[in-house]
């Protein structure tokens, strides 16, 4: 079982930035943001919205206290500019839209590039995480990933490199060896 | 076909152009704002922060009537299916849309800007939502929620909210007029006092800010440019539902032209809006203005003149609760939380508290709406947020000034 623990108070320590400062008109959407994964996806692809539903029921089947939940855009513009500006930090994409996402090319060029890096591939899309997300959390995600009954796939791994914290479990490292960051 | 019946025909087209009906009759002078592209981002006729320095994107004589197509409060991409899932992913920024500004003809600073609302004809689409961190009872309904209603020039009725039909109340959540630049300074310097008090008070936010030109990260003015969620005593987002069709109200005007704006409609709300939004909607609003000269030393806030519009709202059956400045030890709402005093949380009464009062009345008709009409307790909440109204009982009897919940009983008639 993953430390579920852990992964909790590493998401309360910050690991979703918040978007606004101390002063905000809505500081629990602010609180809701960094309580909860959230699963970006949007409506020009159906598919990112089931395949972020069925991520949200493997992660919180094996990893509860993430209290993941599905985030569903309206477009994959909206979700550039959610990563870019903090207010969310992992989003389920097709694999050519992850990597315009990415080079900040065609109608995601407004946000410009993003670091983005990859959690875990599927059939025809990615799991896609800013590269702050912290190590230890990517190692948690891909492994509560991992003892779901979604397929994964390794197709097409060199075009969007992993996060580190995922090489770092495949490689092996226990969890208890990563540095906190 | 008759010979007679064929020779009345060919009469009848021959006058047709004359006297077929009456819609080539006209007398107004329109001045018509639509809207452009999809979003307020994409629409030259739309901004979403206060600033004088925002161009007029149209100009009205006073006795025009302006037309003017307006977006949704939150600019958003919600639709009739749309979930909790959509609402996680709103961009908050961008909130609120509003279309203008109008520059009327003579006015300037020190008038007032009396405004007639004509007509509101509404999208067939508005939502209801909880955001997480914004409502009334921000501290217990946490989690976002989303109610799609079906909307016509009757009613409103939503799968999500069984045997519930919200009457046609249409009014303007946000209008009003531009600032100028001492308002600008001045207000935002109080909001700062605020903030630093520990307030909720924000500052101007550069990021999404409309036009981008004046209020963005580049903009001319973007330390200065006003965010549009508290009303203020340029009018801005009232959310005032008496404020319906055929009212007129006064604003008054800081800059020449007033810069006159409309934004955030709303289908139907209650007095309070307790859950945070209304049904909010698109809509095309029609109004009319006229300049009264001076008066801007009388009427330093917006005021309303109206009619019958108050008592044609008032419900036919109701069910009314009494709240008082009561609360359960060691609760501290989020609306005292800034108050930083060591005494709130062990205090079970208040003392003239009509906030806390309107907090006490407000659980009670949540908690009679999940009894006696068995919807859940997020139903509830919506549904006083478009159908109850908090009124003030009185603020004499010390220490428990009085706020009641009214609940238009009419909305479950079948």
């Amino acid at each position: 079982m993953i430390s579920r623990r852990s992964f909790t108070v590493g998401l309360a320590a910050g690991a979703l930035a918040p978007a606004a400062g101390a002063h905000s008109l809505y500081p629990q959407w602010v609180a809701y943001r960094r309580k909860h994964l959230l699963i970006g996806c949007h409506r020009k692809d159906a598919e990112t919205f089931r395949l972020a539903e069925a991520l949200v029921a493997g992660i919180n089947h094996a990893l509860p206290t993430a209290k993941a939940r599905a985030a569903r855009a309206p477009h994959p513009e909206r979700l550039a500019s959610l990563i870019g500006t903090n207010q969310m930090e992992v989003a389920v994409l097709p694999l050519p839209e992850a990597l315009a996402m990415r080079d900040g090319t065609g109608s995601f060029a407004p946000y410009g590039k993003l670091d983005l890096t990859r959690i875990a591939t599927f059939e025809s899309h990615i799991l896609v995480a800013e590269a702050g997300f912290p190590d230890r959390h990517a190692w948690m995600l891909s492994a509560a990933i991992a003892e779901s009954d979604l397929a994964l796939s390794s197709a097409g791994t060199k075009s969007l490199p992993f996060h580190p914290g995922v090489i770092a479990r495949m490689d092996g490292t226990a969890l208890g060896d990563l540095a906190a960051n | 076909m008759t010979r007679t019946a064929l020779l009345f025909g060919v009469v009848a087209l021959a006058v047709a152009p004359a006297h077929a009906d009456t819609t080539d009759q006209t007398w107004m002078t329109k001045v018509v704002i639509e809207k452009q592209g999809d979003h307020c981002a994409d629409d030259p006729n739309c901004f979403n922060r206060y600033h004088p320095a925002i161009p007029p994107v149209a100009r009205a004589n006073p006795g025009d009537v302006i037309v003017l197509h307006a977006r949704d409060a939150l600019d958003s991409d919600l639709t009739l299916d749309s979930v909790a899932a959509d609402l996680a992913a709103v961009d908050l920024n961008l909130v609120h849309p509003m279309t203008g500004p109008v520059f009327i003809e003579g006015a300037k600073r020190g008038d007032v800007l009396a405004v007639t609302l004509m007509d509101i004809v509404p999208d067939e689409y508005g939502y209801t939502v909880i955001a997480p961190g914004f409502g009334f009872l921000r501290d217990i309904f946490t989690e976002p929620y989303v109610v799609n209603w079906r909307l016509s020039r009757t009613h409103a009725e939503s799968d999500g909210m069984p045997g519930v039909k919200i009457p046609y109340e249409a009014f303007l959540g946000s209008v009003g007029v531009l600032p100028g630049e001492e308002e600008v300074t001045a207000w935002k310097a109080r909001e700062a006092a605020l903030a630093a008090a520990g307030g909720v008070a924000l500052p101007p936010q550069p990021v999404g800010a409309l036009p981008s030109a004046v209020c963005g990260p580049d903009g001319a003015h973007k330390d200065d440019c006003l965010r549009t969620v508290p009303p203020r005593e340029n009018g801005g987002n009232m959310d005032v539902q008496q404020m319906q069709i055929g009212t007129t109200m006064l604003f008054p005007c800081f800059i020449d032209g007033c810069g006159l704006f409309v934004g955030d409609v709303h289908y139907a709300q209650g007095d309070g809006e307790v859950g945070g939004t209304a049904i909010e909607m698109g809509a095309v609003v029609t109004l009319t203005t006229e300049i009264r000269p001076g008066q801007g030393e009388f009427v330093k806030a917006p005021a309303v003149e109206g009619g019958a519009q108050i008592r044609n709202m008032e419900p036919t059956k109701f069910y009314q609760t009494v709240g008082m400045p009561l609360k359960a030890a060691g609760e501290v709402p989020p609306s005292h939380t800034y108050l930083d005093a060591a005494e709130l949380p062990a205090l079970t009464n208040l003392s003239e508290d009509l906030t806390l009062a309107a907090r006490h009345a407000l659980i009670q008709m949540i908690e009679y709406i999940q009894r006696e009409h068995g919807l859940t307790a997020e139903q509830a909440y919506i549904l006083a947020s478009v159908a109850v109204d908090l009124r003030v009982g009185q603020v004499v009897d010390v220490p428990n000034y009085v706020i009641t919940a009214v609940l238009n009983e009419g909305v479950f008639d079948e």
